[in-house]
């Protein structure tokens, strides 16, 4: 018997890292802390059986988070209209700024505006889902100093970014 | 700055980019993540005390601004987990000790079958031991008690008492509690004789050549010759003279054994004297030195976290050994700790600092031994990050707890687990070590 499982316990960090920004990102979509349990439950157990596949952890985990939320939906709320769960493309022509839309969405997947997968973790839960420098800090065993550091960093790179992609001053774009 | 992040968070509310999670359900996702881990970890994983256990330190440090692996946290338990075992075992070592040399057990065997005055001396002191438990004059209570008198007689009857001079007494190792008895019982004993007590009876085949309560002794004649012969020895093999011993009541005591039976042993003839000074006292003016050498990984705590990263360390330590109190080890440690910024990895925050450590000793098993220790002194520091930057000393301090195994020829292996803080002017920067060296006495 193993005294220590390696897979487990890089299992539990990958989890420790991710768990908040995918339970907040399947709770906006869902609107229902329980079933927001179970379907973070089902992306995390999916996660570990291929863990030793994968590569970019962030990228599966949320395009696995989308497929459990269909078979939610699919299963146990099949009347629910799966467009207005995943809205993204509804919005870009609801506010008719379809092209600005697109080139922020291209900054903040720019691999280039963030250090590491820790920074996008930031960024999910700082600047999408509104949780506090402490809360995020605690959440990845950072300071509060620390979360701020780095969130200013990203900030400071992705506006960086729209100014080389033609947007000036992100205050035109309010 | 930060009306650019306002300005930011408002371009990405407006453009759908956001979808905030209330409090109350960030605290149920909070009480959620470690039922959900489990969950998953006993249906594929390998959920085990040492991964639970793991865990719980991990998230703990997480909490605190300290980021480690799960596996560094396993590490970090273990070792935990092995100090306090360890601590355990010793502590329970030194109560078993304690209890035993308090409390020795009568040597019956097959020495004393062979040896009768030392099966003699192991009785009696026993005997001893309950005139002790029932008191000064073989009053009082307990399970044995002795009532007025005649039973002290009567107790030491049964055991052959060995009545010597007290000068030779106080050559025997012995506890202090049945040395202090076997004062009382022969003071009591000659009261009881030279008020002509019926009870006693001197056996006189055993008794025959000694010269009973004459001043000088009361020890049947072939236990005498074989105590004479071996005090001979132990003053041919004797270099220094006792010191004054303690000073028997009229003049002669009565000899508990317990260890003294080895003092009468041919097979056990002692190194030091019988003085009641302990071995090794004599090389107390010879001073022990020690030098160590070690490496160490430091994680900053707190503040200091959120500026660097860990770092390892050279460290250097010179002590001395057994100062002012047995065990008491202190040295004097620098080095050199490194900690890369985290703001620019290619920078580093650099501490030198001059500590003087006190470390008390507890040796276990022979060969092991854990120190907790306790840190003063200094540090000279330099950090340039946007948050802090400066360059100066410090007054510094620490505790930490260091645990080892003992080699042959004075070489020492230790690993060491210590929280050290330097107090700046504006603010506290901490770290905690986790070191490794070999120490060499000298």
């Amino acid at each position: 018997m193993k005294l220590l499982d390696k897979k487990s316990a890089q299992f539990s960090e990958i989890y420790s890292d991710y768990y908040n920004a995918v339970f907040g990102a399947v709770y906006t979509r869902v609107g229902n802390p329980a079933d927001a349990e179970d379907i973070t439950h089902e992306v995390f157990l999916r996660f570990f059986e291929n863990m030793d596949l994968i590569e970019n952890n962030r990228r599966w985990l949320f395009g696995t988070l989308r497929n459990v939320i269909l078979e939610h939906y699919r299963t146990r709320k099949p009347d629910v209209n799966i467009d207005d769960v995943f809205q993204d493309l509804a919005l870009t022509f609801v506010n008719g700024f379809r092209d600005i839309r697109i080139i922020i969405k291209d900054a903040i997947e720019s691999d280039d505006n963030f250090k590491d997968e820790h920074d996008r973790i930031i960024f999910d839960l700082v600047a999408v889902q509104n949780c506090t420098y402490e809360t995020a800090g605690k959440e990845l065993g950072y300071t509060r100093n620390q979360v701020k550091y780095r969130y200013f960093q990203i900030v400071k790179n992705i506006t960086a970014y729209l100014k080389q992609k033609g947007i000036a001053s992100i205050e035109d774009l309010l | 700055m930060i009306d650019n992040i306002s300005v930011f968070e408002g371009v990405l509310r407006k453009f759908g980019f956001t979808g905030p999670v209330p409090g109350e359900i960030r605290r149920h996702a909070s009480t959620a993540r470690n039922r959900i881990l489990a969950d998953i970890l006993r249906e594929k994983g390998n959920y085990n005390l040492l991964l639970r256990s793991s865990l719980r330190l991990f998230y703990f440090l997480r909490g605190i601004g300290i980021r480690i692996t799960v596996i560094q946290s396993a590490a970090a338990v273990a070792a935990a987990f092995l100090i306090t075992a360890a601590a355990v075992v010793s502590g329970s070592y030194a109560a078993v000790k304690i209890i035993i040399n308090d409390n020795p057990p009568a040597v019956v065997s097959g020495v004393a079958d062979k040896f009768p005055a030392e099966r003699r001396i192991a009785e009696l002191d026993m005997s001893v031991k309950r005139v002790a438990d029932a008191g000064p004059g073989g009053r009082g209570g307990g399970e044995k008690a002795v009532s007025a008198g005649d039973s002290v007689l009567s107790t030491i009857q049964k055991s052959d008492a060995v009545i010597m001079p007290a000068e030779e007494f106080n050559k025997v190792d012995i506890s202090s509690g049945h040395r202090q008895a076997g004062l009382e019982m022969a003071g009591d004993l000659k009261k009881e004789v030279m008020a002509g007590h019926k009870g006693y009876k001197v056996n006189k085949s055993e008794t025959a050549g000694a010269r009973p309560f004459s001043g000088d002794a009361v020890l049947p004649a072939a236990d005498k010759a074989a105590v004479d012969l071996k005090l001979e020895k132990e003053n041919q093999t004797r270099e220094k003279e006792p010191p004054d011993g303690i000073s028997a009541r009229d003049g002669e005591t009565a000899v508990p054994a317990g260890k003294s039976a080895s003092a009468y042993s041919d097979d056990n003839v002692p190194s030091a004297p019988e003085t009641g000074v302990e071995s090794g006292e004599a090389d107390k003016d010879e001073f022990v030195f020690f030098a160590s050498a070690g490496l160490s990984l430091n994680i900053p705590a707190g503040m200091f976290n959120s500026l660097a990263s860990a770092g390892p360390s050279l460290e250097a330590s010179f002590g001395i050994k057994d100062l002012f109190i047995k065990n008491l080890n202190p040295y004097l440690k620098t080095g050199y700790y490194i900690f890369p910024l985290r703001e620019d990895r290619s920078k580093y925050a650099g501490v030198v600092p001059v500590f003087l450590t006190a470390a008390y000793q507890y040796i276990f098993m022979d060969k092991y031994f854990i120190c907790p220790e306790a840190v003063f002194g200094a540090a000279f520091y330099k950090i340039d990050s946007t948050e802090l930057s400066g360059t100066g000393g410090a007054p510094a301090g620490g505790i930490g707890l260091a645990g080892g195994y003992m080699l042959a020829g004075g070489i020492n292996l230790n690993i060491g687990l210590r929280y050290y803080l330097l107090i700046l002017e504006k603010e506290k920067i901490g770290f905690l070590s986790f070191g490794a060296g070999v120490e060499k006495s000298f």
